[in-house]
């Protein structure tokens, strides 16, 4: 069905984008300005909650009983066999993830409005933050890989611009840099499996991607698994799974609503949509599926274990959504796509809730974000206490929180489907533990005991702005009631049905379903049981260790032994300096720079250059002025042609 | 009325005539090339063009086709335009210095 | 040897003799009379190859319209000036050797090719238009026809072509109407 609806939606973002941006160039040179960063705001909140709106309308009125809408603007190239339009596809799929960023992007475009009061280049970034929005709605909703790849390096290119949003200073314009070049290395993976793709099945929609490799495609095993792989490289390095996901943490230099909405809500799960929207091709190549759920598993647990140590608030933030996105990656690779799309979704909200919340600290902190400073806070902002305890709450997957059916089913699904393993989840269930430690650690020295920075920041202390606060409360609520759509039907004792695996169901598993192991419900029940226990456990830990302390916690420099190394994050970064940067670098001085560029390069301009001259110089004795000299010239050499053509050619 | 030429045009009067049409054109193109004034230049130029003319009229009777006749009216046209201008250039040229020898018009060296 | 035929070869010969004047003659007027008499014999030709309408065009316009125009033009020159003391350029040797050179070439290769498939032109005309008979042929009512249906548009755009021609010539000539002295 066409319903050109759908075009709205996306373009809006991108008008509100443009219109911003070219106020905020013309701002600079005038002495008045078009419109300040109150209407900049405005406009950009609009145009989001606009489509927001429509989006409603689209999937509630307009798509009911309908299995999807689509929407035609642009035919891009027409080639041979390449067509490639501009579709936009709104599917049961697409539909909970337009939903979802729509959604959270209205609230936090309302959030951003008080945040970044009285920034000088407050319209500046509406602009970008609008223009994510449109690239993101293009990821979604491209029905093939090129606009998919489009919208792709478009969040890519925005989330640049507002990680180096500050740039005039050095290392946060330094972490944009990161970002950009990380993300590129994905990319490249992303390309190369497209490239792959298109040579083996002569299409790139997407929908004819899958269709081909579900019906036993003609490709070999080992290439069908190099595709799907090369594909999740691209994930791994948008969505910061190991050993692309060096970025995220240094991310944290952007604005924070920034932060919430593109390295925590929307742009970092764009990975694992795209590993559930290419279902087909990763069903039909077990070993990718092993890889995606081992790397998963392991990001999981692994930056679950950096996160302890951190005392940057939104570090800890940071690490939790690369862990939390690993949770995400081993539910796609056990097979349960519709349980990753889940989890997306409760994460959406409870991560950009604690984000926000973060934000509100900082705020009120004056731009401090060193926990070890905090304390006691809340008494001072109530609001944003309460609904941090509430995404806190959601994410350590305390019942009946949004975090709790969704990890528990991923982690149910790793334990019983077919793809899935009882080691991976044993180690999801280890990060499950570790996650519930380090959010409440942080919710205790933030909000508890006795505040520890200066006396100056303490008289500054403050509850924030409405406009902070009640895109808080919004996402607060969302955190506690988000996980109700897909409450098991075990849990419910069918009193209810689970909305959500009903309304996803037949769109993830056209291509294929996943076995689930045959196990008595006791099992399930015991196995939820656990993971309430674990998160109890967790917060048990944080409580006695972390309650209403007095003291400061110690320098991290007096660390020794195994916290030392979770203190550097495992010294990843020193390591990829070392030997894969400085190498390239090496490389790139001594090769490409002194002898391709300097010798090769610039000779071979500087020798045609001399040499053009030299054979100009020649020809100018050519040129007489002689008029008959000229028709000489033409005469011999139309001859000359004449006698080429007939003894040569 | 039969064809004036008969069987001569299928046969040896094709060589004949593009033998004609060669000739003609090399002399039109060397009265261009070796004579010293701007007059002779154009003249040559004349007897390249009617050379040209000669050879779409014989092909216009070889292929029964009108089409080539129809052409060589259009060179007709172009070569009386050429006369035009070319002599009005030269009539200038020639009321500037007084001679018409292309050795006084090489002044575009390079 | 029929008649048409011999006339046919003899304008021939009548007009390379032209073309030879042309380039051989130190008088400006004997060279255009070279240029007449090639033009002339051409018509014959366009005349015995069922071109009626062409042949009378040629010698209205050709032999007619621009041979008087290059003739009023030689009266406007000097005679005894130096040009025509030395007829050839610089180039005479070294471009009189290359088109002698591409003369022989040309003919020869021509000689060999037709020698080779001495029906060619046979074959070319056995695949014309089947409609058409030689006898039937030209005319200028078949002419007519052509240049004002499927030649209209390049018939108007030469037409156009002849006006910009005036127009240039005007502007070059610079006519001084109101006594302005020329240079």
């Amino acid at each position: 069905m066409e319903n050109s609806l759908i075009f709205v939606i996306v373009i809006l973002p991108l008008i509100g984008a443009a219109l911003n941006g070219i106020v905020a160039v013309t701002n600079g040179y005038r002495k008045k300005e078009i419109w300040g960063e109150k209407f900049a705001g405005m406009l950009a909140f609009s145009t989001v909650a606009a489509s927001f709106l429509l989006s409603l309308y689209i999937v509630f009125v307009k798509m009911s009983g309908l299995e999807s809408l689509s929407c035609t603007p642009y035919v891009w190239v027409l080639v041979d066999k390449l067509n490639i339009n501009i579709t936009f596809v709104v599917d049961h799929l697409s539909a909970v993830m337009l939903l979802v960023v729509t959604g959270v992007s209205s609230v936090i475009h309302f959030y951003s409005i008080g945040y970044i009061h009285g920034d000088e280049s407050s319209v500046r970034y509406f602009s970008y933050l609008n223009l994510f929005v449109f690239a993101m709605l293009l990821l979604i909703l491209g029905d093939s890989m090129p606009v998919m790849f489009v919208g792709w390096e478009g969040v890519g290119l925005c989330s640049y611009l507002l990680i180096g949003f500050w740039y005039k200073d050095d290392e946060k314009a330094a972490a944009g840099k990161k970002a950009f070049i990380v993300n590129r290395i994905g990319d490249f993976g992303f390309l190369l499996g497209m490239f792959l793709i298109f040579a083996n099945v002569g299409s790139l929609n997407i929908a004819a991607v899958n269709q081909f490799f579900h019906h036993g495609n003609s490709m070999t095993f080992f290439w069908t698994n190099a595709a799907a792989i090369l594909l999740f490289i691209g994930a791994t390095g948008k969505s910061a799974q190991i050993p692309l996901y060096v970025w995220l943490p240094d991310a944290m230099a952007g604005p924070t609503p920034v932060s919430a909405l593109i390295h925590a809500a929307t742009m970092v799960t764009a990975g694992v949509y795209m590993v559930v929207r290419f279902h087909g091709l990763f069903l039909a190549a077990p070993v990718a599926m092993q890889v995606v759920l081992w790397v998963g598993a392991l990001t999981a647990i692994f930056s679950a274990s950096i996160a302890i140590y951190q005392n940057d608030i939104k570090k800890v933030l940071a690490y939790s959504t690369v862990s939390q996105l690993g949770f995400m990656f081993m539910a796609a690779g056990a097979g349960a796509f519709v349980i990753a799309i889940f989890h997306l979704m409760t994460h959406a909200f409870f991560k950009a809730c604690l984000f926000l919340g973060s934000g509100s600290v900082i705020h009120a902190m004056g731009g401090e974000q060193d926990i070890r400073y905090m304390g006691g806070l809340k008494k001072y902002m109530p609001a944003t206490y309460i609904t941090f305890l509430l995404a806190t709450l959601a994410i350590a997957g305390i019942p009946p929180f949004a975090g709790f059916f969704s990890k528990d089913e991923i982690l149910w699904n790793v334990f019983a489907t077919d793809h899935g393993n009882k080691i991976v989840w044993f180690i999801g269930a280890v990060a499950a533990l570790f996650t519930a430690f380090y959010m409440f650690r942080l919710v205790y020295l933030t909000f508890f005991g006795n505040f520890r920075g200066s006396r100056e920041q303490e008289h500054h202390l403050h509850e924030s702005p409405k406009t902070m606060t009640v895109p808080l409360m919004i996402l607060g609520g969302l955190s506690l009631i988000g996980g109700w759509i897909g409450i098991p039907k075990l849990l419910s004792f069918g009193a209810f049905p689970n909305f959500l695996h009903e309304y996803l169901e037949p769109a993830v598993t056209k291509y294929g379903e996943v076995h689930v192991g045959h196990y008595s419900h006791a099992t399930e029940y015991g196995l939820m049981l656990l993971s309430v226990v674990i998160a109890v456990v967790g917060w048990y830990f944080a409580k006695t260790k972390f309650y209403e302390i007095k003291k400061r916690l110690p320098d991290p420099d007096t660390y020794t032994g195994f916290t030392r190394v979770l203190w550097n994050k495992y010294f990843v970064d020193e390591i990829y300096m070392k030997f894969i940067v400085n190498p390239l670098k090496y490389l790139a001085t001594n090769f490409f720079l002194n002898i391709s560029d300097k010798k090769i390069i610039d000779g071979a301009a500087n020798g045609s250059a001399t040499g053009w001259r030299w054979v100009s110089t020649l020809l100018s004795y050519f040129q007489t002025g002689d008029l008959q000299a000229y028709g000489f010239y033409m005469l011999f050499g139309a001859a000359l042609a004449y006698i080429l053509m007939m003894f040569v050619f | 009325m039969s064809s004036p030429l008969g069987e001569f045009v299928t046969g040896f009067g094709g060589f004949f005539t593009l033998a004609i049409v060669f000739v003609l054109f090399l002399i039109g193109a060397a009265t261009f090339i070796l004579r010293r004034t701007l007059l002779h230049m154009l003249m040559g130029v004349e007897l390249m063009l009617n050379a040209v003319n000669l050879n779409l009229v014989y092909f216009a009777r070889l292929h029964l086709n009108i089409d080539g006749q129809i052409m060589s009216l259009m060179v007709f046209v172009v070569a009386a335009c050429e006369v035009a201008v070319g002599i009005a250039i030269i009539v200038r040229l020639f009321k500037r210095t007084g001679t018409i020898g292309v050795e006084t018009y090489s002044e575009e060296r390079g | 040897m029929d008649f048409n035929v011999l006339m046919y070869i003899l304008s021939g010969l009548v007009a390379i003799a032209g073309g030879l004047i042309l380039i051989i003659a130190k008088h400006p007027i004997r060279g255009a009379m070279g240029l007449l008499i090639a033009m002339l014999a051409l018509a014959a030709m366009y005349a015995i190859l069922q071109a009626h309408s062409i042949a009378v065009f040629q010698i209205i316009i050709y032999a007619g319209a621009i041979m008087v125009l290059i003739i009023y033009f030689i009266m406007l020159l000097d005679i005894k000036s130096d040009d025509y003391r030395r007829p050839f350029s610089k180039f005479f040797w070294l471009g009189g050797a290359f088109i002698l050179l591409l003369t022989i070439f040309f003919v020869l290769k021509l000689y060999f090719a037709i020698a080779g498939q001495p029906d060619v032109f046979k074959a070319m005309s056995l695949s014309a238009n089947p409609a058409s008979s030689p006898d039937t042929f030209g005319g200028i009512e078949l002419f007519s026809k052509g240049l004002m249906s499927r030649y209209l548009f390049a018939f108007e755009f030469v037409s156009t072509l002849l006006f910009a021609a005036i127009v240039a010539v005007i502007s070059i000539v610079q006519l001084d109407w109101k006594g302005r002295k020329n240079e």
